[in-house]
């Protein structure tokens, strides 16, 4: 069965597209585009590549590499049985049971660390193993919804026809489903690699001082050491590197693991009960639930918990109004985020439209663009942060002192998320339409509102909620922008986390509460944006 | 020698058949007519062990094979829609099961050149399967499944969708590929010429069962 594509001629009078993809690239242009020409003049300029020369870097690009492998692999091996049991399976609850498996993803980095600091017992924090542990635990979604979506459209025949020709159920893995699963294995094998490589939030929290990565190194040098010259040494270093192996994993990628086409439709699921092995399926689901849930029941314990008594304490000091020696002010924090996440969803939300407008409308270049509003994807959020503090300095308006950074900086992260929401959304309106609007006399104007926006409405929505999900939760650029006394909720756990005392840590792990909960309703706006596809 | 007893399959809650029993003699060719969704597919489900009966036994050669997985049940299967499996080329198909069963490369070579030769494809074993049209494709198929010489083949509807100068050219192919191999066969179709062309006995599923009224 193949997808109806619908014409994608434009409609609109000439220039409209032009003019909708300018905002958007001015922005891109003045905070993503000069930021890194200024990290990569600061690299040029100074001696800052004597940092290049020392072991140190070697030592956590090292580090850094091989957690993030072995975070992968980790990843999928704890995720395959249950993607497994999700794509072959039907039972009820099904739906639930998926939902709440990916619900990790949608958490900040932040809020994982948290719940895994309260988890893990005394021996194995600040360990590689804790590093390694959550990064899996938080990519098992990317793992179920990336090998699932191919899982499910594998024909449960061909495994029927494997086993009548002699194959065990090993060998059918072998030969049939896993060559079969190969693209989406690697797809998301190099997904949950770039995603470790440069997790900030995680290893910042579960890492400790001893173990580092090139990511929270840049920030340890930029913020607590004051060498932005090194930092911007690294971070340029660390794009370079994840430029490489996205566009290897791109082009030679496909080349090595060559899939077949398969149905775009979902192949028979049967019910958990008539499985040759129900209680293996069972117990998978049972299982990965309690994985799942874990980390998230520890962060309501966690909030509950004053020391080793129960009490209300941590609810009662954030709420009460109560300020604590070291605490940070929780009321102002949430605040912050708020009009941030405010800030950020009006301009992501505006430039993204016209930008997914122009990309749609604005035929070869509109094209272009859609591909360049990916950059932001490249760099991550620390580089995004150092990026802005190099290039607008004291000696540039010193904009990075004002309030406004922050969003900007959440929008830029935001922008090419919410691109590629509305862009197949809006690819997908049939021409039709417009034409039909036009023929009853509706200017461009009218059919712009009357056929494009009204059939983009829930997807601008679910784009509204990923916008305050990333802005709420957002981590590593917040952590170099932010001012002491204006904290956005992630930085502010952090702070939290970094203290000592029984309040302050169980005021952590109440904003961390808070947060998930933010999170995953905002998300909930976002998948009812993604079922408008 | 298949022999199937007592048979009684459920679907949806409701008994889809009950008391089915079949026999058919080694190297004998039946032909089971019924219409669709009487459960002719789901019967072949059962004998090679894809699906379980809520009771009843099947028995190959002697053996009850009731419980038995299907992958050493020796039981060989042409599927409605060929399953051929996409990644692997025309050979590799063929010679699944003999890779399976771990012959030589030499050996599994001569098997499957051997094969594509009884079904009139020399020259195809490079092709990738996902170009094949549907009588290749078909053709490939019951290659595959005749390789590992089952001790039982069963044929879902091999036929169907097939147009009509392919379905006549195709069926003669089939019945003369048959007859050299002497395979037990059990072949289900709702096409009646078609079920006397290929086999030695037709029987119609509401004699050898109760059949539920759809």
């Amino acid at each position: 069965m193949t997808a109806v594509r619908h014409r994608t001629t434009s409609n609109y009078p000439q220039g409209w597209s032009a003019l909708a993809g300018l905002p958007g690239a001015a922005w891109l242009a003045l905070f993503v585009g000069v930021p890194v020409v200024a990290l990569v003049v600061r690299v040029v300029d100074t001696d800052s590549l004597r940092v290049l020369r020392t072991s140190v870097p070697w030592r956590i690009g090292w580090f850094t590499l091989w957690q993030a492998l072995l975070s992968a692999v980790t990843a999928l091996a704890v995720a395959l049985p249950v993607t497994w049991v999700l794509a072959r399976h039907d039972f009820r609850m099904r739906r639930t049971v998926r939902a709440i498996v990916v619900s990790g993803f949608l958490l900040p980095s932040v809020v994982v660390g948290t719940a895994f600091v309260g988890m893990l017992p005394a021996s194995l924090q600040r360990t590689w193993i804790a590093v390694v542990v959550a990064h899996a635990w938080f990519n098992v979604a990317v793992v179920v919804r990336v090998v699932g979506a191919r899982w499910e459209r594998i024909d449960t025949g061909l495994t029927d026809a494997a086993a009548l020709l002699g194959a065990a159920p090993l060998r059918r893995l072998r030969t049939v489903t896993l060559p079969l699963l190969a693209p989406a294995l690697a797809a998301a094998s190099a997904l949950v690699f770039l995603f470790c490589f440069t997790s900030y939030g995680i290893v910042r929290l579960l890492g400790g001082p001893g173990r580092v990565t090139i990511e929270s190194d840049i920030a340890l040098r930029a913020l607590q050491i004051g060498d932005v010259g090194a930092a911007a040494v690294l971070a340029v270093a660390q794009a370079v590197f994840l430029i490489v192996v996205a566009t290897l994993s791109t082009t030679i990628g496909p080349r090595i693991v060559r899939g077949v086409a398969l149905p775009r439709i979902a192949a028979r699921r049967i019910g958990i009960g008539a499985a040759r092995r129900p209680r293996i399926a069972k117990m998978i689901v049972a299982v990965t639930l309690v994985v799942v849930c874990a980390p998230l029941v520890t962060l309501v314990v966690g909030s509950l918990r004053v020391g080793s008594a129960w009490s209300l304490g941590g609810w009662r000091s954030v709420f009460g109004g109560e300020t604590l020696r070291g605490s940070v002010d929780v009321i102002a924090a949430v605040s912050t985020s708020a009009r941030v996440a405010v800030v950020a969803l009006v301009i992501a939300l505006v430039l993204g439209a016209c930008t997914a407008f122009a990309a749609v409308h604005g035929g070869h270049r509109g094209r272009i663009g859609d591909s360049l509003v990916l950059v932001p994807l490249a760099l991550s959020p620390v580089t995004v942060g150092l990026g802005i503090i190099v290039a607008f300095g004291p000696n540039a308006g010193n904009l990075r002192a004002s309030w406004w950074i922050v969003p900007i900086a959440h929008s830029l992260v935001a922008l090419p998320l919410v691109v590629r929401l509305l862009v197949p959304v809006l690819r997908a309106v049939p021409a039709g339409l417009r034409d039909a609007a036009a023929t009853l006399g509706a200017s461009p104007w009218r059919t712009l509102r009357s056929i494009d926006l009204a059939l983009t409405r829930r997807a601008l929505a679910g784009a509204g909620g990923l916008v305050v999900a990333v802005s709420v939760g957002e981590f590593g650029a917040s952590s170099l922008l932010t001012r002491r006394g204006a904290e956005t909720i992630p930085v502010a756990i952090a702070r939290l986390m970094a203290r000592t005392g029984d309040v302050l840590r169980t005021q952590a792990f109440v904003m961390s509460t808070l947060l998930a909960v933010l999170c995953i309703a905002a998300m909930i706006l976002v998948e009812r944006g993604d079922a408008a596809r | 020698m298949l022999h199937v007893e007592s048979l009684r399959t459920r679907h949806d809650g409701r008994d889809l058949f009950t008391n089915l029993t079949l026999h058919i003699a080694t190297g004998e060719r039946v032909a089971l007519l019924g219409p669709s969704g009487s459960g002719k597919t789901t019967l072949l489900r059962i004998i090679a062990g894809l699906e379980a009966a809520e009771a009843g036994r099947v028995v190959i050669n002697e053996r009850d094979v009731t419980n038995v997985a299907p992958h050493v049940r020796g039981v060989g299967m042409v599927f409605q829609d060929n399953q051929l499996f996409p990644h692997l080329d025309v050979a590799a198909n063929v010679g699944y099961g003999e890779a399976v069963h771990r012959l030589s490369r030499h050996e599994r070579d001569r098997v499957v050149a051997d094969m594509l030769e009884l079904v009139g494809l020399q020259g195809f074993a490079g092709r990738d399967v996902t170009t094949l049209s549907g009588g290749e494709a078909k053709r490939v198929a019951l290659a595959r499944t005749l390789a590992p010489r089952p001790a039982v083949l069963l044929l879902d509807e091999p036929l169907t969708g097939l147009d009509v100068a392919l379905h006549d050219r195709l069926l003669a192919d089939v019945r003369s590929v048959l007859a050299a191999r002497r395979t037990t066969t059990l072949l289900v179709t709702h096409d009646p010429a078609e079920a006397a062309a290929v086999a030695d006995r037709v029987v119609l599923l509401a004699d050898i069962a109760n059949v539920a009224r759809s």
